[in-house]
């Protein structure tokens, strides 16, 4: 099976080729000049890319990232009993309100439906607005800063 | 290493993860903790590496964590708990990009050396600069390839290190890093030609 040379070129830089390997690959780089072009071209991009590194978290992170992790679990349980109790009362109410403004208000029917809509407006608009707030909240690196 | 070969050792299992992943298992949120301790930082990185943003990876990696808890029960205790977990960050930074609004912060600072440890303003300049071409092309970069990169360059993992997360053979490690490099030069072609213009 023909050796994939150019493929060995980062094993090469990233000293991942074993003694035999090395030599065998360097005795290859010198007598194929397409190679040596790559190999160039790739040395002068790790190069570049050795004399980085990236950020440092500040030390304190690692001091509460548990606990971050800890109330991330807990507090999801807590939204989704929350989230099946709403739910619940929601259903309900919304099912209670149709009844109510179907079978039993002598109103007329235009008074009902308009009742019915901005019920359904306003519910949406709640819920939206409580939304947003809590994505900028969660969002706002500056939210344990004192005002 | 055998270059081509396409060997795919298992990591050695750690008796020590798998008690804590056991006692999990069994319901103790505090054995999750030592885990997540060993794991924190280099989730954390990878996420950054990912993101560009400090909060972003700090919020990312831990979700992962709190993720891979949550479908602890359906872990394989015969398997090693790195890749899998990596899997669900990876998953978790592949759906981030749409949120992506700080991707102009660039994670990346210039790592002096000894020889070269007090640059000049203009040197450092100079690399602050490069740290921003090199994450500018990383990020256009799909998605296969700049995680392997960011696995590789910046946080240092062996080929082996990088079989076993990402679960490929070493060969197919140096084939594809080899690629996605071919890939990041051609988006630093424009840079790169400047700075060996430069030089010369």
């Amino acid at each position: 099976m023909a050796t994939d040379w150019k493929a060995r070129i980062s094993g090469y830089l990233d000293g991942e080729l074993d003694a035999d390997e090395r030599r065998a690959f360097e005795r290859e780089l010198a007598r194929n000049a397409e190679l040596r072009r790559e190999f160039d071209a790739l040395r002068g991009l790790k190069e570049v890319t050795d004399g980085m590194k990236l950020r440092d978290f500040p030390d304190q992170v690692w001091e509460q990232y548990w606990q971050g992790t800890y109330n991330r679990l807990e507090r999801k349980i807590g939204w989704l009993l929350f989230s099946i109790g709403a739910a619940v009362f929601l259903a309900g109410g919304l099912y209670e309100l149709a009844v109510a403004l179907l079978q039993e208000s002598a109103d007329p029917w235009w008074v009902r439906f308009a009742t019915g809509t901005i019920c359904g407006g306003v519910a949406i608009l709640c819920v939206s607005v409580v939304r947003e707030r809590f994505h900028v909240w969660k969002r706002d690196p500056y939210r344990e800063v004192k005002r | 290493m055998t270059g081509n070969g396409p060997e795919l050792a298992p990591p050695p299992l750690d008796r020590q993860e798998q008690e804590w992943i056991r006692r999990c298992q069994g319901g103790e949120r505090d054995a999750f903790a030592p885990l997540v301790a060993r794991y924190q930082r280099r989730a954390a990185a990878f996420a950054l590496g990912w993101t560009g943003n400090l909060d972003d990876a700090l919020d990312l990696s831990q979700e992962a964590f709190a993720r891979a808890f949550r479908a602890i029960q359906r872990f394989d205790l015969a398997r090693p708990f790195y890749p899998w977990f990596h899997r669900i960050l990876r998953n978790l930074c592949l759906n981030s990009l749409g949120r992506a609004a700080r991707l102009h912060e660039v994670p990346l600072l210039p790592h002096c050396d000894r020889a070269d440890a007090a640059p000049g303003p203009d040197r450092l300049l100079e690399r602050h600069e490069a740290c921003r071409h090199v994450w500018e092309g990383i990020r256009r970069l799909r998605a296969r390839d700049r995680e392997i990169l960011i696995l590789r360059e910046f946080q240092g993992l062996t080929y082996a290190e990088i079989a076993a997360a990402l679960e490929i053979p070493c060969g197919t490690v140096m084939s594809r890093l080899h690629q996605a490099r071919l890939r990041l030069r051609a988006q630093l072609e424009p840079y790169m030609a400047g700075e060996t213009g430069e030089r010369n």
